[in-house]
């Protein structure tokens, strides 16, 4: 009993080492990136285009509902309490700075984060990436830094499209139900939008590329040696993903509306 | 450094797997121009004892030497020098899924040395894949190839870049034999060569016929560690049981 707590805690230990040490090896590397010659620019554009590119129908669907969503609640609730002046802050609170960031972020981890997680475990399993330094090339440095970029990258790109598409729903909506100028509702879009409300969307952007490029990564090379570790890790990559772009989420909030 | 008088040492390694001992404490010199032969049960720690050795797995405790470079002491720059003389034919192959076959083995030639022409590498991989009847399988992917395809490239590509050091694990597992008998010819051409060879098989009768060295492994331990001559007359009871059980049945027939 106390041997097996005992190498259970031993494990434990072992694991947040490892952890710890992948993470600032990535972040070397990651540092490293643009000066290596021997680095995979392929791997890079092939990650931006499936991450970014590939997922841009699915983004456009989700912003133009809810952009739509918010607009019709608005509508219906706000001239109740004479605050229909509020329609513009709330559709940019919702849109730009929350839901943008976030609901990006939770359809590339469930595209691309459990793809990277799965590919990369799937490598471990058929000794690829052992091929790969018996070449001398870092699997980390090879595969790893430049899915992180490619994340990162898409991630920015595609919460600006959501806050277009989302914002063009809504136009969509508010045109049927008030008859709305495109121009009257862009000025209007504009004059309420604020530095801080940017600067937080793309704040929270390249956190949550990180986050969920990282641990995509990380659960990958996790894999040790069995089939059937690809999917329980994949799962556990999905998970540690939402979670902590919640709980950054939650602190990005409070350290820029204190 | 001449990478022809290089020996790699494996200095008191051992590798764990949580509790499990896979490695225990092995010593073994690997001397360079000649040929080292592992063989030992199914599970005895062959093939991770030549992973370390190139330097592909982690270990637990001790070090491996190539001459005086520590080879998991030193910085990825230094271990992309090493690995370009040296080559490693996986036991499955281990092509890369993702890429095609000309890509799986031009990738190596790159990276070796970045400022390569492209025409160059391109005529390399031809010749490659000719030598062994394999050119219209250029621009296929692994999964298209036989398990033996993907061995017969695995190969290839730890040769391409010419190393000086080659590491093979189960080189003729899974080949027809026409195959096996053109790569057993190729790694005789090695030895002859004076290449450094680190060689895992079960096939006793190529072990003896190719072997300098001869290395006996029983769970995680190095039993017997001999030129292949004295290793062969080794009255060792555990590596006597393990030549018994690797004698063909028509030997052993003639044998009775």
């Amino acid at each position: 009993m106390v041997e097996s707590i005992g190498w259970w805690f031993r494990n434990k230990i072992k694991s947040i080492s490892y952890a710890f040490n992948f993470f600032l090896f990535l972040l070397k590397e990651t540092v490293n990136f643009p000066w290596n010659k021997r680095v995979g620019f392929k791997v890079l554009i092939m990650q931006i285009y499936f991450t970014g590119v590939e997922a841009l129908s699915v983004i456009a669907l989700i912003s133009l509902g809810i952009g739509a969503v918010i607009i019709i609640q608005g509508v219906s609730i706000l001239p109740m309490f004479g605050q229909s002046s509020l329609m513009y802050s709330i559709l940019i609170m919702i849109i730009t700075r929350e839901l943008g960031p976030l609901l990006t972020a939770f359809i590339i981890t469930a595209r691309s984060g459990s793809a990277i997680t799965t590919e990369l475990g799937n490598m471990v399993i058929s000794h690829e990436m052992e091929a790969y330094m018996s070449i001398g090339l870092h699997p980390i440095s090879y595969l790893g830094v430049p899915r992180l970029y490619g994340v990162v990258l898409a991630m920015l790109f595609l919460n600006i499209y959501f806050n277009l598409f989302g914002l063009l729903g809504s136009y969509i909506v508010a045109s049927f139900i008030h008859n709305l100028p495109f121009d009257e509702y862009l000025l209007n879009l504009i004059q309420t939008l604020s530095f801080e409300d940017i600067f937080s969307a793309f704040l929270k952007s390249i956190v949550f590329g990180v986050i969920v490029a990282v641990v995509s990564i990380y659960y990958g090379f996790d894999v040790n040696r069995a089939v059937t570790e690809v999917p329980q890790k994949t799962i556990k990559s999905i998970g540690t993903s939402i979670t902590l772009c919640i709980l950054a989420d939650a602190v990005i909030v409070i350290l820029t509306r204190i | 450094m001449n990478w022809n008088e290089v020996p790699v040492k494996l200095e008191n390694i051992t590798v764990m797997d949580n509790r499990d001992t896979i490695v225990d404490s092995v010593n073994l010199e690997i001397l360079p121009g000649k040929v080292t032969i592992i063989m030992g049960t199914s599970g005895c720690g062959k093939s991770t004892v030549l992973k370390i050795a190139a330097g592909l797995i982690p270990i637990n405790k001790g070090s491996v030497k190539y001459g005086e470079i520590k080879l998991y002491k030193i910085n990825q720059k230094d271990f992309v020098q090493v690995q370009k003389h040296t080559g490693f034919m996986f036991q499955d192959g281990a092509l890369w899924a993702n890429k095609n076959i000309y890509e799986n083995l031009s990738l190596p030639l790159v990276i070796a040395d970045p400022t390569l022409k492209k025409e160059w590498v391109d005529d390399q991989v031809k010749k490659s894949l000719k030598s062994f009847g394999m050119e219209k399988e250029m621009m296929n992917r692994p999964a298209s190839l036989s398990a033996g395809e993907r061995k017969m490239i695995s190969f290839l590509r730890a040769i391409i870049s010419d190393p000086q050091i080659l590491f093979m694990d189960e080189p003729t597992t899974y080949i027809d034999r026409k195959s096996s008998l053109l790569l057993i010819k190729k790694i005789f051409q090695f030895k002859k060569e004076g290449k450094t060879i680190l060689l895992v098989t079960h096939d006793l009768t190529l072990a003896k016929s190719l072997a300098d060295y001869f290395v006996f492994m029983h769970k995680g331990k190095i039993i017997v560690n001999d030129t292949i001559d004295s290793a062969m007359s080794s009255e060792d009871p555990l590596l006597r049981a393990f030549m018994e059980d690797q004698t063909p049945g028509e030997e052993k027939k003639s044998e009775i």
